[in-house]
């Protein structure tokens, strides 16, 4: 991946355009393609990415992984993003358009050229109600200190005050997250070979915990590190993992087709 | 006195830069007239060698020194005031410039990225100015008359491919396809 932390670029788009330049491209959807994985790489390791902007980095990160999908897989797709695609491209080619001009604005502000206006006295200010700053005759800078010290304090005799009136207390209670569950569950399938599914879940107290338990389980599930195995009809479910070959052969085909 | 000359003296005196509507009220004369005397003495002013020039934007007129004497000027009145812009921030006052008046929405359309920081920055600077529609019931943004003075301009449309880039079509069909989508 090209080192970018030396130049500059503004914005998303910006850095769209820096990638796609840097690669000598033309701004075409096989280009876009192309790109994609190294523009979501460079927002991962984050350089220089204002963290109010991040949203709209993702923005483009979303449209290029469509378009590459589109492009890896084209038969999945009816036509209809077609129009999506392009406005992506029609926006890129006007903003590189402005980029360009706003490095001639740059040009033209470098070469010093500005317009003057006479010097403004106060008088003639007063005259075309222009702002005036006329500071009162007395003020000085330990006056205001002075000042401020006093409306600080007051400050403080409000917010004393304040502290006084009892708030209402609540105990939070503790929460449990999917993340943490999946994480135990992992443990006790370390722990035990095979785990009895209507144990794992009498050992929630609430029913958030309760569908929090199933969430997890069904995480577990799609990301194939659970085996189920069940004797017959409504009898008890055992839970393990899958068979090691197994896991294996199927971890090699995850990493194939990404 | 011709109203030319009439025009001249009243863009000397005033502070602010003048509209037709302000020349009109001080001259009693008509815009239409006022506008042609106006450019009369723009082009005046840019044909011989002077040191003065009339700069125009937002229909409105101002009387400053001349370009080429920007650094003498500038040495004169001890004018420090520095020309630093960051990249982002130029890149959105050349889109204000190119395709004011326009919306924050229609800016950030096409830097594609969240601008209210950079709008207030230029506010604040004096380098854009903020006017709000009340048919459309939002705020459109221009570059001021300081712009034009910073950059040395008689007015924005001197701007390289401003023709081009100002025109309605390429930015419409972008905009137009956005607006469909939301």
């Amino acid at each position: 991946m090209m080192d970018f932390t030396t130049e500059k670029f503004s914005g998303p788009l910006g850095l769209l355009l820096n990638l796609i330049e840097s690669e000598e491209m033309d701004i075409t959807e096989i280009a876009l393609a192309k790109i994609a994985d190294e523009y979501v790489a460079y927002i991962r390791a984050n350089q220089g990415i204002d963290p109010e902007e991040l949203a709209d980095f993702l923005v483009i990160a979303a449209k290029l992984l469509f378009i590459k999908s589109k492009a890896l897989l084209p038969y999945l797709y009816t036509g209809e993003e077609e129009e999506e695609i392009n406005d992506l491209e029609r926006q890129l080619r006007m903003y590189k358009e402005f980029v360009a001009a706003s490095q001639k604005v740059q040009e033209l502000v470098l070469a010093n050229r500005r317009l003057f206006l006479p010097p403004l006295s106060k008088n003639r200010r007063v005259q075309f109600n222009l702002p005036v700053f006329c500071p009162p005759a007395k003020i000085s800078a330990a006056l205001l200190q002075e000042r401020f010290l006093i409306l600080l304090a007051n400050l403080e005799k409000q917010l004393a005050k304040r502290q006084e009136d009892d708030l209402p207390e609540k105990t939070l209670e503790p929460k449990i997250s999917i993340d943490e569950r999946i994480a135990s569950i992992r443990q006790m399938l370390l722990d035990k070979i095979k785990v009895n599914f209507s144990k794992l879940l009498a050992a929630a107290t609430t029913r958030t915990e309760v569908i929090v338990n199933f969430l997890a389980i069904l995480e577990l599930t799609k990301q194939k590190e659970l085996f189920f195995e069940q004797e017959e009809l409504f009898s008890e479910i055992y839970i393990s993992q899958p068979a090691v070959e197994a896991c294996a052969g199927e971890e090699a085909l995850l990493n194939k087709q990404i | 006195m011709s109203l030319k000359s009439q025009v001249e003296s009243l863009l000397f005196v005033s502070l602010k830069p003048l509209s037709l509507k302000d020349l009109a009220a001080a001259t009693g004369a008509k815009a239409k007239d006022l506008e042609e005397a106006v450019e009369e003495l723009i082009a005046d002013y840019s044909q011989g060698e002077r040191g003065l020039a009339i700069i125009k934007n937002n229909k409105q007129y101002q009387l400053t020194t001349a370009a080429d004497n920007a650094a003498i000027v500038q040495e004169f009145l001890k004018d420090e005031t520095s020309g630093e812009l960051s990249q982002p921030s130029l890149e959105a006052l050349t889109i204000i410039a190119y395709r004011g008046p326009i919306t924050k929405l229609e800016l950030e359309r096409i830097r594609g990225v969240n601008c209210s920081l950079i709008i207030r920055n230029l506010l604040l600077r004096g380098l854009i100015e903020e006017k709000f529609e009340k048919a459309k019931d939002e705020n459109y943004y221009t570059v001021t008359h300081d712009f034009v003075r910073f950059l040395g301009l008689g007015s924005i449309e001197e701007l390289p491919d401003y023709t081009k880039l100002n025109s309605a079509e390429s930015l419409g069909a972008v905009l137009a396809a956005a607006e469909d989508k939301n």
